[in-house]
């Protein structure tokens, strides 16, 4: 998996729109959509939403988390409680594909972008810390819930590398007692 | 999630209340199958190991993709917008389709002569083969081309008792100690984890992981799992 994968998948989201067209339910094999009709909202998967919209067809409704409010006050919790907390599944990905594609049905963009950041940052170096207790306990478990697919992709290869490394070394000091 | 895998490990409980995997292919939605793709393929990605295949998956895939093509074909003189919707979704799943293979192939062309041996002794053994007759097919002509490029290039001009070439044992072996992050879609009962309080392998403590639980654990403690559909990898 890299991070394109990450956004594919990410892709499948529902998301709100407000078509400016009407047409009748589409029965796409991931199930049906629609029907269409003009400013009335209706839920697509978020490949067809974005589709919709390069071709001006929609407004996209951005997720109810994807404002200021809603992601300082994920930064909050982020960084007030010990474990990682609960974040809408895919949220990097959608964050940042949602502020490239449509900024302009985002209010607050720029901001967003800033703080989409922050985010990522904090969860970032939480989970650089709590590599590093795992790796010093050798432990072969460790709980993970609230970890998003994105940021499992970023962590794996060096987390990879590191264990198996541990793995190697304390073989080795098993086979030389 | 029915009874996904033909393989034996698989028999478990769920085929017997869901019955035989073919039985209930005609009763799942086009998106739930599409769904199965998608997991076959986050699995394949960060599986150590080639796993099971699953063209049951493919096939059913390929079967709507077809349709739906042609439809499209039939109606899509007119190029009106819900064509090019059905057209873009089409392209996804295509892709989707053709990396879940290729994921495949790149294992399979890395140890092309081991895979061919772990799986006939799995026939022997009464299991299901992890590789389609197609991948077989291709595993085999892939060995046969290495050895004769090995053997062209520098086996013949080695004297005769330098000439054993074992391809199986060249294979890198996939490595089952390797951590990986799985899901547990279901309450998995009995994984065993190596304890690392012990000195030495073989010793192990129990675990219960919680539906809907992620977690960092070694492939080999939730290998079967995986292969029963009761975890995915991520």
């Amino acid at each position: 998996m890299n991070a394109l994968e990450c956004e594919f998948l990410a892709e499948n989201v529902l998301l709100d729109i407000v078509p400016n067209f009407t047409d009748d339910v589409v029965h796409l094999i991931c199930g049906d959509v629609g029907p269409f009709e003009a400013s009335m909202v209706a839920r697509v998967p978020a490949w067809l939403a974005l589709y919709l919209k390069r071709r001006h067809k929609c407004r996209i409704v951005p997720p109810d988390w994807l404002t200021v409010n809603g992601i300082q006050e994920m930064i909050n919790t982020e960084t007030t409680q010990e474990p990682f907390s609960g974040v809408p599944a895919h949220f990097m990905e959608l964050a940042h594909l949602l502020l490239r594609e449509c900024s302009d049905d985002v209010p607050d963009s720029d901001q967003l972008k800033t703080l989409v950041h922050d985010m990522w940052d904090s969860r970032v170096a939480k989970m650089r810390t709590s590599t590093v207790k795992f790796l010093q306990s050798g432990e072969q478990r460790a709980e993970l819930n609230n970890l998003t697919q994105m940021e499992i992709t970023y962590a794996r290869t060096s987390l990879r590398a590191a264990t198996n490394h541990v793995n190697v070394l304390q073989a080795n000091a098993r086979d030389s007692r | 999630m029915a009874s996904t895998s033909e393989d034996p490990l698989s028999l478990g409980l769920d085929s017997l209340i869901d019955g035989e995997a073919d039985d209930d292919v005609d009763a799942v939605t086009p998106a739930d199958v599409l769904q199965q793709l998608t997991e076959a393929w986050q699995n394949e990605g960060a599986a150590p190991e080639l796993l099971p295949h699953r063209f049951d998956v493919v096939d059913s895939v390929l079967s709507q993709i077809e349709g739906m093509d042609e439809n499209l074909r039939m109606y899509g003189r007119n190029k009106s917008l819900k064509h090019d919707i059905h057209k873009m979704e089409l392209d996804r799943i295509i892709y989707l389709n053709n990396s879940y293979l290729r994921r495949r192939l790149d294992k399979i062309e890395n140890s092309a002569a081991l895979l061919l041996e772990q799986d006939e002794r799995r026939r022997r053994d009464g299991l299901e083969p992890k590789m389609s007759s197609n991948e077989q097919r291709y595993a085999e002509k892939y060995t046969q081309l290495q050895e004769d490029s090995f053997k062209r290039c520098v086996l013949d001009q080695l004297p005769v008792s330098l000439q054993k070439l074992e391809l199986a044992r060249l294979a890198p072996i996939a490595n089952t100690d390797e951590l990986v992050f799985a899901e547990a879609l279901e309450t998995c009962h009995g994984v065993s984890v190596p304890d690392p309080r012990d000195d030495g392998p073989g010793f192990e403590q129990i675990v219960v992981l919680e539906k809907e639980s992620r977690t960092l654990i070694p492939y080999k403690s939730v290998q079967s799992f995986v292969y029963s559909g009761d975890m995915r990898l991520l």
